[in-house]
């Protein structure tokens, strides 16, 4: 009876956990983002704003939603209002603030309690702290040259940011808001993610082609992946909830590696559009999402087939996703 | 061979905005004074004649200045040393930044023979530099006669084939033209590329091996699995058989810039791939002296 039992349960509970899933697409192209509903597939709503949408974040709650634009071609020193952390009402879909931060903002993560944003400034060598309720600057900190990936640990501890040119990790402590160690990691290093259980820091390196495996305690590295003979161009990073999977987008390859976190082996190679970037995973981790740059739509991936099982058209040029619980 | 007027006074300014901008990083900066731990002080010399000498200067500072913001975060140093007469370089250097002379560049090889520094060729496209004349411890960043001219002939109607260009924006390209624009008010050239990478390359080797013995950085740089983003899409690597940089260069036809070889694709490795152009392993007339 127990099969019975898995399957009321399952069909009386996923429609429900399906209807409020919403994923958020950033698009670099056509500077907004593309609202879909997950139940669906659909895209419901498309939210317009000033300048190119590159990273995006929803709040803890999910009730807010961030998104970091700037001007088509960056300028050193510009003071063009696109250039924000543009902060999103999801109910409402209304932009209800910008964060001025830097000239070309691009990665950042946000504190696990919603407080914080940590952004990298890619022209400044810097990463920027901010308070989300006031939108002030409370702490700049010297990482490696173009900052680029921002991670914060699930408790929030550490702020893992890398920088592209200088190949390295910066390990800064919130606590103190000061950084503590710096790690030299692959070539240009673009996106890092913690494990769930904040063990693992998973670093992907775009020219490398790899994705380096990190002790989160001691930062002694543990291993590196290599992805298609290092020509896959990896870009995001997703962990799956239970920490059992890590989710790598390949922007060469056109693929989603499924890496197995127990053996750090790639278990599937799953093509899902042209140049993915980002990458997110689903709250009880049955799907993982990508957003294709050159395909102009996001996949959505049965986590247990390793297969698309959907797609759906969104904006130009889409770069980074997040999905609601 | 004589500073030129306008190199002196362009050398002297920067060393002023240098130390300007030193204090104002001092003043501004929340120093973690727990990261500058003692390390390895990478000095490298820049010839000052010869060539766009001012160009090749601005890549070698450029190089030298985030090699000291990265020196923030790991300890060591990075230093830059003009030099002005080729036959008296200080033994101190760990590398020395040839100009466009095939006699100068050789004169340097030949006087570091044994290891004394690394030359690190920016600006000379002779064959003959990575041919008959090779040696184990001269470096080319700068492209050779043999890959630009299969670069026209794989690039039909090239007015000019480069190793850059300042306005090439992809693969990050885009970032490295503009620090540099901003730092020195102009563009980058295939010759300012060439300088800063020739730095960049040799301070990774430094952070990696933890020593800017020259020796070591030789060790680091002809190792199989090294390989440096110079901001061109792909992994670049010095081959082992005559120690030139594999790398894209940028032919202009019809007033684009075109990649060279055209675009890999992900079955083909990146290392097999640039080496379409320029002289393979089986053909090379390179024989390291050791």
């Amino acid at each position: 009876m127990k099969a019975p039992i898995a399957f009321l349960l399952a069909a009386s509970l996923a429609p429900q956990a399906r209807a409020q899933a919403t994923a958020f697409v950033s698009n670099e192209g056509s500077h907004d983002v593309s609202v879909v509903d997950l139940a669906t597939r659909r895209v419901v709503a498309t939210i317009k704003l000033a300048g190119r949408a590159r990273g995006i974040h929803l709040s803890p709650d999910d009730r807010t939603l961030y998104v970091a634009t700037s001007e088509d071609k960056p300028r050193p020193g510009s003071t063009s209002k696109a250039n924000a952390i543009t902060v999103i009402d999801v109910a409402t879909r209304k932009i209800i603030a910008m964060h001025r931060i830097g000239s070309d903002p691009e990665q950042f993560a946000l504190t696990p309690d919603g407080r914080f944003i940590y952004a990298s400034n890619e022209d400044g060598g810097t990463a920027t702290a901010v308070d989300t309720r006031t939108g002030k600057d409370v702490a700049t900190l010297v990482v490696g040259i173009e900052p680029e990936g921002v991670a914060v640990s699930p408790d929030g501890r550490w702020i893992a940011v890398t920088a592209e040119t200088s190949n390295s990790l910066s390990i800064i402590d919130r606590k103190k808001n000061k950084v503590v160690d710096n790690l030299l990691v692959d070539l240009r290093p673009r996106a890092a993610a913690f494990s769930p259980d904040g063990a693992r820091l998973y670093v992907t390196a775009e020219i490398s082609g790899t994705v380096s495996v990190i002790d989160a305690k001691t930062h002694a590295l543990i291993k590196t992946i290599v992805l298609n003979r290092g020509e896959a161009k990896p870009v995001g990073v997703v962990v799956s909830p239970d920490g059992r999977r890590v989710y790598v987008v390949g922007g060469a390859t056109g693929a989603l590696y499924a890496i197995d976190a127990a053996s750090n082996a790639v278990v599937a190679t799953i093509p899902v559009g042209k140049r993915p970037w980002g990458v997110a995973v689903s709250a009880d981790g049955k799907f993982v999402y990508t957003a294709n740059g050159m395909s102009n739509d996001m996949a959505i991936v049965d986590a247990a087939a390793n297969k698309v099982v959907g797609r759906v058209g969104v904006g130009q040029r889409p770069w980074g996703i997040v999905v609601s619980r | 061979m004589l500073l030129t007027p306008p190199l002196i006074r362009r050398l002297s300014i920067d060393r002023l905005t240098f130390l300007s901008t030193t204090l104002a990083f001092a003043v501004f900066r929340e120093f973690n004074t727990d990261a500058r731990l003692r390390g390895p002080v990478l000095r490298i010399g820049v010839l000052t004649a010869g060539g766009d000498a001012v160009a090749r200067h601005d890549g070698a500072l450029l190089g030298v200045e985030e090699a000291k913001h990265s020196a923030e975060l790991f300890g060591g140093d990075a230093e830059l040393i003009p030099i002005e007469n080729a036959a008296r370089v200080p033994a101190s250097l760990a590398a020395v930044i040839a100009n466009d002379s095939l006699e100068t560049t050789r004169m340097l090889a030949s006087r570091a023979a044994s290891g004394a520094h690394l030359i690190m060729n920016v600006d000379c496209t002779a064959d003959d530099l990575r041919g008959p004349s090779c040696a184990a411890f001269l470096f080319h960043v700068a492209p050779s006669d043999a890959m630009l001219r299969d670069a026209r002939a794989q690039a039909g109607g090239a007015t000019d084939v480069v190793a850059w260009d300042g306005a090439l924006t992809r693969f990050g390209a885009d970032t490295l033209n503009d620090r540099f624009r901003k730092r020195f008010n102009r563009s980058m050239t295939s010759a300012s590329w060439a300088a800063w990478f020739a730095v960049k390359a040799l301070w990774e080797s430094t952070l990696r091996m933890k020593s800017a013995e020259p020796h070591q950085l030789a060790d680091y740089l002809t190792r199989d699995t090294t390989q440096f983003d110079g901001h061109k899409g792909r992994p670049l690597s010095f081959r082992s058989w005559d120690h030139q940089l594999r790398q894209f260069v940028y032919a202009r036809v019809g007033g684009k810039l075109v990649d060279v070889p055209q675009s890999p694709t992900p079955e083909t490795t990146s290392r097999d791939f640039l080496d379409k152009l320029g002289t393979g392993a089986s053909a090379t007339t390179c024989h390291f002296r050791s």
